[in-house]
Formats: C-alpha cells, sequence, structure tokens
C-alpha cells in the first residue's frame, strides 16, 4: 500500500534531513518508524502524506505517485501529526461538520459518524466545548477521529500517544488493532518503545535520516544480541549516530 | 467542490483573531483619524455657510483706514456722486484710524459691522511720503474684502482697478508733481469665497467627491486586512492550516473559498455605506457606485488573500499589509486634490474607483472609463488570486520547515546574542533608585533623550502662543514685523528678521494670556513626564526624582525640602545681583510695580512654579537617572547640562559665556540634586532663580526681558557685556560664573564636612 523508494529530502540548502530510504507497507501491517528526535520522522510522513515532495526518490500510495496524484492520494490517506493544531475557537462539533464538508462526506452520514466516533472516544460530553479548553488527552482524540473522519486506506500517524495517559494511550493502540484487523494498512512514528513493540509487525530505526536496520522487534533483539528490544536499539543507535 | 467552497466561506466568518494586533489598531486609530479630518474640513465649510445669514439687499459700503489728506480731497471732488454709483443702493465711504495695517480680524468685524464690502488700508505717513516728492515707487495701499459678496465683484475690481490704481494715482501725481508707478498692489480677501447659494453645492460635492469615496475605502481596506489575514495567515499561525492541506482539496479551493468569505466580508462596510448613497445618486450612478465597490472589494480580497498565503502570522500579514493600505490612502488623497485629476487617471483601477465613486454620487457617470477601470480592476483580482494558488504549491509557505540552513542557525543565534544583551539590565550609575529594564541602540536612545523635552516644549509653547498672537496681529507693533517678511532680499536681512522675531516673542512675555497658557502647558508637560515614568516604564515617582519624604528622613519631609531650595536659590540669585551692583553694572531705580500689573506679577509666579519644576523634571529628575544608568553619572550629568544650555540657544543675545554659565548652573543643580538623593530642592531654587532675574530685579531671564517686577534695574553706561550678560541677562555675564564657582566651593566644603562629621561618628 505505502511504496517508499530510495527517498531523499533536503530543505532549502541545507544538508540531507532524510537520506536514501526505502521500505514498504502491506495491507493490515502496522509499520513503526522508531528514532531519536531530528531523526528526520516528521518529514519522511510528511513527504508520504504528500505535504511536501521528495528531493530525490518516489513514494507510491496504492500505487500512486505523491508528487503527481495529490488530491486521489489525500481522499485515501488519514494523516495525524503534532505539528497539525485544531482550532482553538472551535466546538469538536463545529470542526467535525466543517471537515465533513471538506471530505464530501454526504450530509445525512456526518451526524451518525460523529456520534459513532465521539462516543467511542468519549468526546461526547465535550463536544460544544471550545478547544481550548480540553485537555491535551481530549484534543489528541478529537484529532484521531477528524483525521479519520474519510475512513482511509492508508493511516499515518506521528506520535500518536504523544502526550497521552495510559489510559487513553491503550484506546488509541487498540483502535489502531481494530483498524489494522479491518486491512488498513498504518503508519506509525514513535520514540516510545512499548508502543512500537507492542503494536507494529515491522519496525525501521532511524538514526540521522537513514534507516539504519529494520525488522520485527523479536528479530531486531536477536539480530543485536540484545536483552531486549530496548537494548537493541541503543546499541544500533550509538553504533550509527555521527557526533556533531 | 462547491461545499467545501461554502464550508471554508463560513469559516471566514468565524471567530477573528486578528483583531487584537497592535498592526490592526494602528490602522483602525489611522483610519478613524483620518475620516475626522476630513470631516472636520467639511463641517468648518458647512460653519462658513451657515454664518452667512445676512440679508441679500444690503447697503454696500466701504471702509477707508487712516485716509491721507489728498485721499480726502480726491473723494470730496470725485466720489461725491459714489453713494448712487454702487449696485444702486446707498453706499458711503467710512473713515476709521487704525495702527495695525495687517489686523484682518479688525477689519473683518468691521465690514460685518457696517455692511461693507471693501476695505482701504493707508499707511499712516502716506502723504508725507508722496508729497517729499523724492520717491518713485508710491507707498503699498492694502485693500481687503469678505469673498463670501460674489455679487459685489465686479464693483469691486472697477473700484480698485479705476478709481484706485488710475483716478487716485493720476490726482496724487498731480498734487506732488511727480510721475510715478503703484507699489505692489494687495487685496486680500478675508473669508473663503463662494455665496450662500454656492455653499450648499459646494459641502454636496465635497461630501460627494472626498468623503464618500473615502468612507468606501477606508471600511473596505480595513475589514479585508482583518478577514483577510485571520484567513489563511492566521491559520498557519494556530497550526490548523496543514489540516486543511491534508484534505483532498486543490489549492485553488482553497484560495477561492477564502477569497470569497473575506470579499462576502467586505460586502458589510459597502452595503452599510450603501444606504444613504440611495438617497444622493441618481440610478445609474447607483449602478456604477455598485458595480465599482464590488470591483474594489474583490481586488483588495484578492490582494489580503496574496499577502495571506505569503506570510505565516497575522501580524507580519498585517505589517506587509499596511504599507499597501498607506499607499491606497495617498493615492485617496491625491484624488481629492482637483489638481492631479488627467484625463488618463479615471481610467485606472483606484484612481478609477475613487472618481467613479464621486461621480456617481454626483450623477455625472462616465461610462467608459468606470468599465475599463473595472475590468482592469478583474485582471489584477484574476491575477492576484492565480499568484496566491501557486504560492501555495510552495512548501516554504505551506509547511513549517523544521531544519534551519547554516545561515539561519547564524543568524538566529546572533538575533538571541543581541537580545540577551539588550534585554540584560545593568547599570552603571543608579540615580534616584532607577534601574534600567531594556536597552535601545545607542543613537536612539541619546536622540529620544536629548529630542523629548525639545518635542514636548515645542508641541505646547506654539498652542500657548496662539491668544498672544492674535491679541499682537490686533496691535500696531504687528504692522512693522510683518513688512520685515516681504523685504527679505538677503542673507543678512533673515537674520534680522529672526531677531525680530524673538523679540516679538519676548514681547509675549507681558501678555497675560500667554504667561497663564505657559503655565498651564508646563503642567500639562509635567502630567505627560509623569505618565511616562508611570505607565510606560511602571516605575515608581522617586526615579523621577520625586521619592516620599517623611519627617523621620534626614532632610525633612518634601515641602520642607523645597522651602530649602527658596532660600537657596534666593541666596544664590541675590548675590548674583549684588555683585552686578558693586561691579557698577547695573544700578537699581527702585520700586517699580505698578498697581495695575499686579494680576500679571501673579500669573508669573504661578508660571515659574511649574517653569522651574518642568525644566528640573525634564533635565535632572528624568534623563539624568536615565542617561547614568547607561553612561556612567560623569556623562549623565554633562550630557544632561548640556542639553539644558543648548535648549536655550534660541533666545536673544545668546553667546558661548551663556552656554557655560547654563552649563555650570545645570551642572550645580544637577549635582545638588544628586547628592540629595531628589528634586525638590533643585526645584524651587530654579523658580526662585527665574522669578528673582524677571520679577524681583527686572532683569533679562534667559534672554526674555523682565516684566511686572518689583524693582526696577538698568545698565549703567560703563557696562560692559561680559560681565553683564547684555541682552541675555546676567546669565550671559561673568558675575553668575564668578557665583557658580563660588556655589560649587561651598558644596564641596559642605560635602567634605559631611563626611569628616561621618567618619567621626563611626
Amino acid at each position: 500500500m505505502i511504496q517508499v523508494d530510495h527517498v531523499s529530502k533536503r530543505y532549502n540548502k541545507s544538508a540531507l534531513v532524510v537520506k536514501d530510504v526505502s521500505f514498504h507497507v502491506g495491507q493490515g501491517q502496522i509499520f513503526g518508524l522508531l528514532g531519536p528526535n531530528g531523526a528526520g520522522k516528521t518529514t519522511l510522513m510528511q513527504m508520504i502524506s504528500t505535504l511536501l515532495k521528495p528531493t530525490e526518490g518516489t513514494i507510491r500510495i496504492t500505487g500512486l505517485d505523491t508528487k503527481t496524484s495529490t488530491q486521489a492520494i489525500r481522499r485515501s490517506i488519514g494523516f495525524l501529526t503534532t505539528e497539525i493544531k485544531l482550532d482553538p475557537l472551535s466546538t469538536p462539533n463545529q470542526l467535525f461538520d466543517f471537515f465533513g464538508e471538506l471530505y464530501d462526506i454526504p450530509r445525512e452520514m456526518i451526524p451518525v459518524k460523529k456520534k459513532e466516533s465521539f462516543e467511542r472516544f468519549g468526546i461526547s460530553p465535550f463536544a460544544d466545548k471550545r478547544i481550548m479548553e480540553l485537555s491535551t488527552g481530549m484534543k489528541q482524540k478529537i484529532s484521531i477521529v477528524i483525521s479519520l473522519i474519510h475512513d482511509p486506506h492508508v493511516i499515518i500517524f506521528d506520535e500518536p500517544t504523544n502526550g497521552l495517559d495510559i489510559l487513553t494511550s491503550r484506546q488509541v493502540m487498540d483502535y489502531l488493532l481494530e483498524l489494522k484487523a479491518l486491512g488498513r494498512s498504518v503508519l506509525l512514528s514513535t520514540h516510545i518503545f512499548s508502543v512500537a513493540e507492542q503494536l507494529c509487525d515491522e519496525i525501521a530505526i532511524l538514526v540521522d535520516g537513514t534507516i539504519v536496520d529494520q525488522g520485527s522487534a523479536e528479530e531486531l533483539t536477536q539480530k543485536t544480541e540484545s536483552k531486549n528490544f530496548e537494548e537493541a536499539f541503543f546499541k544500533l543507535y550509538t553504533k550509527y549516530h555521527k557526533e556533531g | 467542490m462547491r461545499r467545501a467552497i461554502r464550508a471554508l466561506v463560513r469559516k471566514t466568518f468565524g471567530k477573528n483573531h486578528s483583531m487584537k494586533t497592535q498592526a490592526s489598531v494602528i490602522t483602525l486609530l489611522c483610519c478613524v483619524g483620518f475620516v475626522i479630518a476630513v470631516l472636520a474640513y467639511l463641517s468648518s465649510l458647512a460653519l462658513y455657510w451657515m454664518r452667512r445669514e445676512r440679508p441679500v439687499n444690503y447697503a454696500e459700503n466701504i471702509i477707508v483706514v487712516n485716509p491721507p489728506e489728498t485721499w480726502r480731497k480726491f473723494s470730496d471732488r470725485f466720489l461725491s456722486d459714489y453713494q448712487e454709483s454702487v449696485a444702486g443702493e446707498k453706499g458711503m465711504l467710512i473713515y476709521r484710524e487704525w495702527d495695525a495695517v495687517y489686523d484682518i480680524f479688525t477689519f473683518d468685524t468691521w465690514m460685518e459691522e457696517n455692511d461693507a464690502f471693501l476695505t482701504i488700508v493707508f499707511p499712516e505717513d502716506f502723504d508725507e511720503i508722496v508729497l517729499e516728492k523724492e520717491i518713485d515707487e508710491l507707498p503699498e495701499i492694502l485693500t481687503y474684502f469678505p469673498s463670501d459678496h460674489p455679487e459685489y465683484a465686479t464693483t469691486r475690481n472697477d473700484f480698485c482697478e479705476t478709481t484706485l490704481s488710475i483716478d487716485y494715482l493720476r490726482y496724487v501725481q498731480i498734487m506732488s508733481g511727480v510721475p510715478f508707478e503703484w507699489g505692489d498692489f494687495y487685496n486680500t480677501s478675508t473669508r473663503p469665497s463662494g455665496n450662500w447659494a454656492s455653499w450648499g453645492k459646494i459641502v454636496k460635492e465635497r461630501s460627494s467627491r472626498m468623503v464618500m469615496p473615502l468612507l468606501f475605502f477606508i471600511g473596505i481596506l480595513y475589514v479585508c486586512m482583518l478577514s483577510g489575514m485571520n484567513a489563511i495567515a492566521g491559520e498557519k499561525e494556530r497550526g490548523t492550516f496543514s489540516s486543511l492541506l491534508m484534505t483532498p482539496l486543490s489549492r485553488g479551493t482553497i484560495v477561492l473559498g477564502n477569497f470569497i468569505g473575506v470579499f462576502l466580508h467586505a460586502m458589510i462596510p459597502t452595503c452599510v455605506l450603501l444606504v444613504p448613497t440611495v438617497f444622493f445618486a441618481r440610478a445609474s450612478g447607483l449602478l456604477s457606485i455598485l458595480l465599482l465597490v464590488i470591483s474594489l472589494s474583490l481586488f483588495i480580497a484578492a490582494i489580503t488573500i496574496l499577502i495571506s498565503c505569503l506570510n505565516s502570522s497575522i501580524v507580519s500579514a498585517q505589517t506587509t499589509f499596511l504599507p499597501i493600505f498607506l499607499i491606497i490612502l495617498v493615492v485617496c488623497v491625491t484624488c481629492m486634490q482637483d489638481s492631479t485629476k488627467n484625463p488618463i487617471n479615471p481610467f485606472l483601477p483606484i484612481y478609477g474607483h475613487f472618481y467613479g465613486i464621486g461621480d456617481g454620487m454626483m450623477g455625472t457617470v462616465a461610462w467608459g472609463s468606470v468599465l475599463v477601470c473595472i475590468l482592469g480592476t478583474l485582471l489584477l483580482t484574476g491575477i492576484c488570486l492565480f499568484v496566491s494558488e501557486r504560492v501555495l504549491h510552495k512548501e516554504q509557505f505551506t509547511v513549517a520547515v523544521e531544519t534551519k540552513s547554516e545561515k539561519q542557525l547564524r543568524k538566529a543565534a546572533k538575533a538571541l546574542a543581541k537580545q540577551q544583551r539588550d534585554y540584560v539590565s545593568v547599570s552603571r550609575a543608579k540615580v534616584f533608585g532607577y534601574t534600567s529594564q531594556r536597552r535601545k541602540s545607542l543613537l536612539s536612545f541619546l536622540v529620544g533623550h536629548a529630542l523629548l523635552p525639545l518635542a514636548l516644549l515645542s508641541l505646547f509653547q506654539p498652542v500657548a502662543m496662539i491668544p498672544a498672537l492674535v491679541s499682537y496681529m490686533k496691535s500696531p507693533e504687528s504692522t512693522k514685523f510683518i513688512s520685515m517678511f516681504k523685504d527679505i532680499t538677503s542673507v543678512s536681512r533673515i537674520s534680522e528678521v529672526f531677531d525680530a522675531s524673538v523679540k516679538v516673542f519676548s514681547g509675549f512675555m507681558q501678555d497675560k494670556y500667554f504667561i497663564l497658557c505657559m503655565g498651564l502647558g508646563y503642567w500639562l508637560v509635567i502630567a505627560i513626564y509623569i505618565g511616562i515614568v508611570r505607565l510606560r516604564e511602571k516605575n515608581p515617582l522617586s526615579t523621577l526624582g520625586f521619592p516620599r519624604l517623611t519627617s523621620s528622613d534626614p532632610q525633612g519631609p518634601a515641602w520642607k525640602a523645597y522651602v530649602r531650595g527658596l532660600g537657596l536659590g534666593l541666596i544664590l540669585i541675590s548675590s548674583v545681583y549684588l555683585l552686578l551692583l558693586l561691579t557698577g553694572q547695573v544700578t537699581c531705580d527702585g520700586f517699580s510695580l505698578e498697581t495695575d500689573s499686579i494680576g500679571l506679577f501673579i500669573l508669573y509666579i504661578l508660571m515659574w512654579i511649574p517653569q522651574g519644576a518642568t525644566e528640573e523634571i525634564m533635565m535632572r529628575g528624568y534623563m539624568m537617572p536615565r542617561v547614568a544608568s547607561r553612561f556612567g553619572l560623569p556623562f549623565a550629568i554633562f550630557f544632561s547640562s548640556m542639553c539644558f544650555s543648548l535648549m536655550h540657544a534660541f533666545n536673544a543675545g545668546f553667546s558661548i559665556l551663556a552656554l557655560i554659565n547654563l552649563a555650570l548652573i545645570a551642572t550645580f543643580f544637577a549635582v545638588f540634586a544628586y547628592k540629595s538623593g531628589h528634586i525638590y530642592t533643585v526645584c524651587a531654587m530654579h523658580t526662585v532663580w527665574n522669578f528673582c532675574q524677571g520679577n524681583l530685579f527686572g532683569l533679562e531671564v534667559s534672554g526674555n526681558p523682565g516684566s511686572a517686577s518689583i524693582l526696577s534695574s538698568s545698565a549703567t553706561d560703563r557696562a560692559s557685556d561680559i560681565l553683564s550678560g547684555g541682552a541675555f541677562g546676567p546669565e550671559g555675564g561673568l558675575c553668575v560664573t564668578i557665583v557658580m564657582a563660588a556655589a560649587f566651593g561651598v558644596l564641596f566644603l559642605a560635602e567634605k564636612r559631611k563626611k569628616s562629621k561621618k567618619s567621626a561618628n563611626v
């Protein structure tokens, strides 16, 4: 579903932020990108979700090139990142209606969908409060609901459990597993090991813009002869990270 | 796509975030000020119109001021039939005597009272000059007329050009036996021109051609700025724009949706303003106005959307838009002037809109230019929207770029370092407990401190001068003074005129209203300084040299410190006067205060109190601690003293010695204030110093002659300017230097004694 081939990215005149990255995410698979801050995860995800254009290489989603068929791709992906914020003065209700209109969801379907997803995440009691009055966790849940408003086939979540308590994280993770069961492809970036370990079928370790190793959590642990996945990550990181 | 556009349009009508920025507040204030100015202009026209309520059928008389003998003879002989000659009404020559030949106020009143349509003013010594026979040019004769009598324009011109210029000239030539030419012939209007009926027309035309277009422009510009900047730049600032970009909408749809929203916003003021237009304009005019304002709103909306796309925050977008806003306003102003109307302008956007709206109001629509202008505007609108759409494809305008290039990083580090350097509060010297909170750049710091007193004084002094100036115009002295300006032919004349102006200003020192207004003005300046310190700096008043002193303080309560200052000041200035007497520079002519100048004397006292305090607050209270905190105390004393000294450079008789003396006095006050920790005492010293010079001993105060003085003093024959200071007063002479040197000595000794006492106690 997501095919990334030798992708590199350079902003204006700076050095390469993402260097020659390739991977594949199949249907019904959860793929994790794991790396420290500044490794290039967000840039990579923004490229996959058509917000940025790769300097080199190609990205295909459901067979379509992100450089050319942007609009068609945006219709089939749901993208969530911490950089995208919700209008602080709107209410969840208004936002849902607004994005429903933008995604051209049939008018009679909007209230039905809204009720279903708001109840699932426990947003209903807050549906008429302004975003600025809500907690971080609630905001994140609303973001998730809105990014999945159009039932996308490909889901790209940048740090979805960032700033959430254990209960809410659990809720989000369960939901992702549910989506996986429905045959959706999920690309997930995180720096939390437990999330990566529990959720992902395959994990790519990203250090300084390059994928240094790839495989399931167990595979990586075995490959690096570590006690657990966390240690495996540190070994890989110290091996490949160049100072300065 | 239609649903999406509708949703985007609705979104622009959501809560507006851009109203709270400073740029929008400044723009709003500009707009309000602008409209008020134009309305004030119009209402002044209307006031003139309303004043004209005299009946049209009135006797037409001529006022002749200072008629010379030749004129009386001339009029007896040739103007005896004058009564029948003017407009078939009874007309008379009314003779008056008046010294001030430029006093338009008096002449206007006379003409109003006597139903005169012309005033002829002869110089007082007209006959003497003419009959001396040695001139080749007649002295000037001035004529004044109220120009709102257009029905008498012909009569007036006939009278001036035939009777006065030819017949009377010939008569004078015969009398004197010398052929000569007229000098300049002045024909001065005392009121703007027009008549009863035409005023209404003028006011309607001006309001149609100036106010209505301007209101449309300001309304559309302001509303577009608020909503346009909020639409895309605001979304970027709040981080919600990316979620919009992630939807399957094309960039074009996003631009279009926001554009329509902003346009609909602009239609709100437009619709409101169209309501009064309906009552003024005819159908065709209304149609043209409607088309023009719609195209204008589209164009401005497109510009704001383009700027919004290019910027990533509301403030930066508004700041970008502000120059465009001002340029358009300037274009509006040029459109208000008839002289800029050329055949091409009505076809151009903005120009064409302004003229077109005015034409529509007046019912003189030129459809050709209106249509060309609208088409041009629509084309520009399309270009703006196209560019906006292209801009949204560029990554740098849509997604926040995380990684910065090396150059950007270096720049950011530099900016941070500068910020830290500028904002760290390091005080080099602490005066009156002041510590700087923020560092400005060196130049703006010094210029701000040196120019603030000048700016404030130059703001209120001319205002205080207005009543004095009006009464001066009515006095005979003004005649000579104004005629000086006409004779400026060389540089040396300019300096003469300058000296004369200074003298005129000094003359105002005898005017009650001037003294009163000055006093009030000084209080105002004090209030401004208190405002600066309390509201802007948010510092206590003690940093202005006004700490709260109680009786437990070693110096006693504030009033005691003030009274001590009065005593010390009296001692200082008395020693100067004594020295002047002893060296034989001046003689005391005894008691001179007259009973009718007691009022002025009291006003003087009331003026000197805030005057002394103001100068002390400016230089010692405000400037010294602030300069000291950055450059140290010695420089602060030097700088404030030089500023104080140079502030008097425009006074009469200013010399190098005066500069040095004033700097010495200022330095003494500065050191005294610094040592005492407040400025109560120096305020009183300053007040009493000036008061005694001007109103006790009758000397000049820094070049200003004293009046209403208790004693009167005059310079002796052997007085030298070096010792006595000449026209500048004692402050320009060596006597003050000597006394100030002695005062420094006493101050030094007192400090030394204080120190030794302290060490003895320890």
